[in-house]
């Protein structure tokens, strides 16, 4: 509904609505907004060394986009974001359908299982996967050599590393991507499947006519949260595979965190920084495409 | 085309049984209604005939195959669902399609009939739209069609009119039992609403709690209701029930009151405690009788509707025409032996 249709009456109204709300509005904006524009506005000078406080302009970031590193770690981001998201949503709509249809008391220890991972701090999470994989004392050795193979460190591989990053990530946000799914799940009326079991539509056909289409909503807008969240996360990388080996597993978020705090480039932090909001942006645009789809 | 036959038919879950022991024959081409208060088991009933619902023992058929067993898709019966279950996110001919594309019929004969169902239905105009695009009554009509284009051996209709506003809904009961007769498909339709059940169907099955109380015409259940429920449940204003003992003669019967009433033809022993029903149209105004008080009066314009207080109970009077009454107006009531009704008071079963 436009603006436009309202009787001049309640447009007023509206306009005295918005006046009342803005010192909030504000505040907020000020809060949310003012580090990013005061980080971009920074990045356009010189922060450190000889020169410091000259004008710059957009130099640092043709610097840091044309570095030979760059296109490692946005491969490397893209890997983990990508697989974890894919992980998460795709094993959490497989427990959402299971959970779904079970019985209400099942379902319900189901679901706090799932969530637990969730509910933890992501530190302590990130520390229970270091341990786990650790070379010798592992729980991951110990299982390897209970079921008699060979041992395999996968920290000394790049595909294992990564793998075991995913995994990490998924294990920690699986309970998300179960709990809206499973509430999207239920959000579709029985009839439905009722109404297509006597149209002649098996499970699967079932699954691809009725499900899917009408779970759009909820996979895409779990799908982009997460990557929202897997895009900025320091810690998992930071303390699961520390980066390594050879920087396979330095995913943007966490060479920001290392140029500002091992390196001391506060120069490159900020204006990475400043490239990882902007994609943030386009990921929430998305987000916000795809709840309006969902109330349409 | 098919004949559908319940066979000593019950549900139970655990201990709870809402369904008992049906039996019942539904003939080819025949539109049964299911009639009854809500939580009767009439959609349960219903949703065993699709395979929706299990059945705990007895024999449910169609064409004399045992059905129990089979999944509904493979029973070959048409369901309209009370909110109509229409696929958001799919066109109405998609909707009205579905069916028989997950059969995987040809593509020119699904075209065939879906052009065939929404001519029938006045949908052409329609066939791109999305549900949410359409009026309650649209909505109603892809129902059926999706319904129709299956040419099923049967229809099932659960409650598929009571989203409707009342004049559609009178509009679309004549449709559907045009459409019914016109295609002569056995059908099995639930309500709960009477004036459904006796305008639309062959027969009527009123139940209550689980269980059929009375099988027969639509006239045949009006003019002989089998017991006390089925008289009070069919019946539209609400038949009058009267406690009252059999007198000597055996052919009239007092109210505590001291109001006597006939008792028709039944044969009943003196002293026997008995519930005599008299439908309000029966109850006659007019120059003997028994004397009554007017205590209200509600005109529909078509007719008027008295209560009128005689002998210590009060008598709902129906009066096929408008006639100016008011309250505390003195009345003679007739009451002819012919229209009285006579309930056993221990088990309610007719005398």
């Amino acid at each position: 509904m436009t603006t436009g249709a309202y009787p001049a009456a309640n447009r007023r109204r509206t306009d005295y609505g918005m006046l009342y709300v803005a010192p909030t509005v504000l505040l907020l904006i000020l809060l949310l907004y003012g580090p990013a524009v005061s980080g971009f506005w920074q990045s356009l000078f010189r922060l450190d060394g000889a020169d410091a406080g000259a004008f710059v302009g957009l130099d640092v970031y043709g610097k840091v986009l044309a570095e030979p590193g760059f296109g490692k770690v946005v491969l490397s981001t893209t890997l983990f974001v990508v697989g974890s998201v894919i992980g998460t949503v795709g094993l959490g709509l497989a427990i959402a359908l299971y959970v779904n249809s079970l019985e209400e008391a099942t379902a319900r220890i189901l679901q706090i299982g799932v969530i637990i991972p969730w509910a933890i701090s992501s530190v302590v999470g990130a520390l229970l996967f270091r341990w786990f994989y650790m070379s010798d004392l592992g729980l991951f050795q110990g299982m390897l050599r209970g079921f008699g193979l060979p041992a395999f460190d996968p920290m000394s591989t790049q595909a294992g590393a990564m793998t075991a990053l995913i995994l990490s990530a998924v294990w920690k946000k699986l309970g998300f991507a179960v709990i809206l799914l499973l509430s999207g799940l239920k959000a579709i009326p029985h009839d439905y499947y009722e109404a297509a079991r006597i149209d002649g539509a098996g499970a699967f056909a079932r699954f691809r006519e009725i499900t899917v289409p009408m779970l759009t909503g909820p996979l895409l807008i779990s799908s982009v949260v997460l990557g929202i969240a897997d895009l900025n996360t320091v810690e998992l990388p930071l303390i699961v595979t520390g980066g390594g080996p050879l920087d396979s597993t330095t995913t943007v978020a966490l060479s920001i965190y290392q140029k500002a705090f091992s390196q001391y480039d506060l120069q490159r932090a900020i204006t990475l920084a400043i490239i990882t909001f902007l994609v943030n942006i386009v990921l929430v645009g998305l987000y916000v495409r795809s709840v309006r789809g969902q109330s349409e | 085309m098919a004949h559908i036959s319940f066979e000593n038919v019950s549900k139970s879950y655990s201990t709870l049984n809402v369904i008992r022991d049906i039996n019942l024959d539904i003939h080819d081409g025949e539109m049964l209604i299911l009639v009854g208060p809500s939580g009767c088991g009439k959609s349960t009933l219903l949703r065993m005939i699709a395979g929706l619902e299990s059945v705990s023992s007895g024999a449910i058929r169609i064409d004399d195959r045992v059905v129990n067993d089979l999944d509904p898709r493979d029973r070959d019966i048409a369901m309209v669902f009370q909110s109509y279950a229409l696929y958001p996110h799919k066109t109405v001919l998609e909707n009205i399609t579905f069916g028989l594309r997950m059969r995987r019929m040809a593509g020119d004969e699904i075209l065939r009939r879906a052009k065939q169902a929404s001519m029938a239905l006045g949908l052409d105009a329609y066939l791109d739209r999305y549900p949410r695009q359409l009026s309650g009554g649209q909505r109603q009509r892809v129902a059926m069609g999706r319904a129709l284009v299956r040419e099923p051996k049967a229809f099932l209709f659960d409650e598929p009119l009571s989203n409707l506003d009342a004049q559609l809904r009178v509009q679309m009961r004549m449709e559907i039992r045009a459409l019914q007769q016109k295609l002569g498909v056995t059908s099995v339709y639930v309500t709960h609403d009477q004036i459904e059940a006796m305008t639309m169907g062959d027969k009527i099955a009123v139940m209550n709690r689980g269980g059929i109380e009375q099988i027969g015409t639509p006239l045949d259940i009006y003019d002989r209701p089998a017991n006390e429920f089925v008289a009070t449940f069919i019946g539209s204003p609400m038949i009058n029930l009267l406690d009252a003992e059999v007198r000597g003669d055996g052919r009239s019967a007092v109210t505590p009151g001291g109001l006597v009433l006939p008792t028709g033809t039944a044969a009943l022993s003196p002293g026997e405690k008995v519930r005599i029903g008299i439908r309000p149209e029966h109850v006659r105004l007019g120059d003997d009788g028994a004397p009554g008080i007017v205590e209200a009066v509600e005109q529909t314009g078509l007719d008027t509707l008295v209560l009128v207080r005689t002998s210590g109970t009060a008598m709902r009077v129906l009066i096929r025409e408008r006639r100016y009454m008011e309250r505390g107006q003195k009345v003679l009531l007739s009451l002819p032996p012919a229209d009285m009704h006579v309930f056993s008071s221990d088990t309610g079963a007719r005398r």
